[in-house]
């Protein structure tokens, strides 16, 4: 039996587009190529055929397979042709990256690093700077360029042809579809795109060195440390011992200022928290080149299975949200629309219960409160004790549940809570009594991942461990891993059932709807969320919160309000 | 576990196959399973992991920090204690008969299995009534501890003043212990594997008796 044929379709087509459009943009197809693998067929059109053609030239039912590297390109443009989806997608990229999660590829994961990786010929695969080029120009181009183009679409064709077969059978196929269908929605919401505020980004973006110079000057004034746009490290260093801030320091003795450092120390000490704001928006936002199209939307590449816990992982400066958080603010829904961001109510907490099956953790999580539900568990509240009776000893266990969660040591938590570390070690301490089950649990990860250097998620997502594991990370994978499980699955219900999703983050999704159908397209997306954990958590179902903004309104996050109001300050006097 | 789908595997090599296999083709085509027939376990435990094996067992009081708990029923046994003053106190077993040259030396005691609040097991001695049936008020503390301890997590400290031990019950609603499922034969060999006097020629007898 051919390998094509063990895979049971009518039709396998390897199908590739070539376009362009700027950044934020939808993309513009400028030709395709498909190669049918069972009888043989090979279909080339140019861009004024693909428009003419309200179906794709290739069958796309439940009979035939779709196959791709980096299928979101792809079916991207068969969005903006208006032609549907297929009903199976198969993502080589997301399969090799499955295949090889944990291992780094000698030659990467892309097109051209798969086919290094199983010993293919490469010759005429992959990225050629040069053709990049001439496509990213938009035309017109010449007869010559014309078939060049072709030829380079063609040739990435070719190479999914030699690379199907070797794959087959290194992949589960019916996860590999799961995986595929994510593309799916993983492209409606790329192409949905989050919308944005292009007044304020104008005016912001006409005079953004100017208003990183006047941040500067503004925050620092409470801090003293910057000297034209350095930041003096002596001066950091005098400042927070004046403040009493116990602060990381590197093996040299000097303060850690890396930015994952900052961002603990900004929520464990508030007054820091606009310097960390300043430091991240500088490093991140060098120049402002979040990806907004001329319609207004931010649209960028999820970028999906690119991360270890197969996360999307979209750029970091062209993102709304994986810019700093006083940038979210840009998101505004236009005349007659809301958008609502919809996070799952502690979801990493939700996922160690009910996958390690720890009844108190169970319960804790069911009480709607955990962080009080363990207070009372480890006897530290009285049982009738509430948020408002107790919210002081109720900010300590929420604080120890993060810690936990983060993976992080007596002594960071001890600077979070402002205690001692005598005291954050019995906290941690009382986290290993109260929830004994998932630390067995856990412990049980650790090791299979040390004894079979592996683990996996619920749909079947791999990570190997090569080489010596970290066993904070490790113990975390399956909450991060199969959280990014329940986000895949929730995306693919709800854009399958016509939510307009803008942007999954993290653990939550930001939809968009007109303001007469906002209480279907809530429930909708609730439904489809809490569907996606019934099955990731063989049952249980996850809650959800729900932020609603409404046109005029723009959205804000709480962490970002104040930086976004001094900028906007600026933003007047400069204007003034 | 909540999950019921555990040893079910469409993933991709022979040796995970043959890990988690449950014999289902990886490569079968499309739509054949549904979301729940996908799900792959996450009992970590029941497909291998490691286990916690006891080693050891100290005979000795709990710490002064400790709150232990103490395991009644049969989970106890009575003993010929030996303490080598030169060791930190250690208790070594000298079963009876071996050394009636020193048997002033000797004490009988009740070693009680317990257990502190990180898990750790350890067997609590208790001198018992000398043949006068007098016991001192440091014993009588100690005793009264035991026997909270089987129902409520306690903990003892010193008190030089009174010569007893102060006990203290601990205030919160804390979760009884994890007992491990040995029965208290094998957790006794285990602790005194190497604390046993069986031959009147042991090093410490002859040491006490002043021929080394």
């Amino acid at each position: 039996m051919s390998p094509y044929e063990q895979l049971g379709f009518r039709e396998i087509w390897c199908v590739d587009f070539e376009f362009y459009g700027g950044p934020g943009d939808l993309p513009e197809p400028v030709c395709m190529v498909a190669h049918e693998l069972v009888a043989g067929r090979k279909i080339r059109m140019w861009r004024d055929e693909l428009m003419s053609r309200r179906i794709p030239p290739y069958a796309t039912d439940d009979d035939c397979m779709f196959v791709s590297y980096s299928a979101t390109a792809e079916l991207g443009c068969h969005l903006v042709l208006g032609w549907p989806f297929p009903a199976n997608v198969l993502d080589l990229y997301a399969e090799f990256r499955c295949l090889t999660n944990g291992c780094s590829p000698p030659s990467g994961s892309g097109l051209l690093g798969a086919l290094i990786y199983f010993g293919l010929d490469s010759m005429g695969a992959g990225e050629k700077q040069s053709m990049r080029e001439l496509i990213l120009t938009g035309g017109p181009w010449s007869d010559e360029e014309r078939d060049a183009i072709l030829e380079y679409c063609e040739g990435d064709v070719r190479a999914l042809e030699r690379l199907l077969p070797k794959m087959v059978g290194k992949f589960s196929l019916p996860h590999a579809l799961l995986r595929g269908r994510y593309t799916k929605a993983a492209t409606r919401m790329e192409n949905t795109g989050v919308p944005i505020d292009m007044e304020a980004l104008e005016a912001l973006r006409a005079n953004w060195f100017e208003i990183q110079d006047r941040m500067i000057i503004e925050v620092d004034k409470g801090f003293g440390v910057y000297e034209g746009r350095t930041f003096k490290i002596d001066r950091w260093d005098d400042y927070v011992t004046r403040q009493g801030i116990r602060w990381p320091r590197l093996p040299s003795g000097k303060p850690n200022l890396q930015e994952a450092t900052f961002k603990d120390m900004a929520i464990a000490y508030p007054l820091i928290r606009s310097m960390h704001q300043l430091r991240s928006t500088l490093s991140k936002l060098k120049r402002l080149e979040l990806a907004v199209g001329a319609d207004g939307r931010n649209r960028c590449p999820l970028k999906c299975s690119r991360s270890s816990t197969n996360r999307n992982q979209p750029s970091s400066n062209k993102f709304i949200f994986t810019a700093p958080s006083w940038l979210r603010s840009l998101i505004k829904p236009g005349p007659g629309k809301g958008v609502a961001y919809i996070d799952w109510s502690q979801q990493e907490f939700g996922i160690a219960a009910f996958l390690s099956g720890d009844e108190n953790m169970m319960a804790a999580y069911l009480s709607g409160d955990p962080y009080l539900a363990f207070a009372i568990q480890a006897g530290a509240v009285p049982p009738g004790a509430t948020r408002e009776t107790h919210w002081r000893e109720r900010e300590k266990f929420k604080s120890c549940v993060l810690a936990v969660q983060y993976g992080m040591e007596a002594w960071s938590l001890a600077q979070r809570i402002g205690c001692t570390e005598y005291e954050a070690r019995e906290l941690l301490n009382l986290h290993r009594k109260t929830y004994p089950k998932f630390w067995k649990w856990s412990q049980a990860v650790l090791d299979h991942a040390e004894l079979r250097r592996k683990l996996w998620t619920t749909y079947g997502w791999y990570i190997h461990y090569p080489a010596t594991i970290n066993p904070r990370s490790v113990m975390n994978f399956p909450m991060q891993a199969n959280g990014a499980e329940m986000m895949r699955l929730a995306a693919c219900f709800g854009t399958e059932r016509g939510v307009r999703v803008c942007a999954p983050v993290h653990d939550a999704f930001l939809i968009e709807f007109e303001l007469a159908e906002e209480e279907e397209a809530i429930r909708t997306m609730q439904g489809a969320m809490q569907e996606a954990s019934a099955c990731v958590l063989g049952g249980y179902k996850l809650t959800t919160d729900v932020k609603v903004v409404r046109y005029p309104d723009r959205y804000m996050d709480k962490r970002g309000k104040t930086m976004w109001d001094l900028v906007w300050g600026i933003v007047g006097n400069l204007k003034g | 576990m909540t999950d019921d789908t555990k040893n079910k595997d469409f993933s991709m090599t022979d040796e995970t196959k043959k890990e988690e296999d449950g014999g289902n083709q990886p490569t079968q085509r499309k739509n054949k399973y549904s979301l729940d027939d996908l799900r792959l376990t996450q009992d970590f435990e029941s497909l291998g992991g490691s286990q916690k094996i006891l080693t050891t067992v100290p005979i000795r009081k709990p710490d002064n920090q400790w709150f232990f708990r103490v395991r009644g029923g049969d989970y106890r046994a009575a003993v010929f204690v030996l303490e080598d003053n030169d060791s930190r106190k250690e208790n070594y077993i000298v079963l009876p008969g071996i050394a009636p040259d020193i048997e002033a030396e000797i004490m009988r005691k009740t070693l009680h299995l317990a257990i502190n609040r990180r898990g750790d097991l350890f067997l609590l001695p208790l001198k018992m009534p000398g043949p006068d049936g007098r016991t001192d008020r440091w014993q009588e503390s100690m005793g009264q501890a035991i026997e909270m301890a089987e129902t409520a997590w306690v903990r003892v400290k010193g008190n030089m003043g009174m010569s007893c031990y102060d006990i203290f019950q601990a205030n919160g609603n804390l979760p009884d212990p994890q007992w491990p499922d040995m029965s208290f034969e094998d957790i006794f060999r285990i602790a005194v594997r190497d604390k046993i006097i069986d031959d009147e020629n042991h090093p410490l007898l002859r040491s006490l008796r002043g021929e080394i």
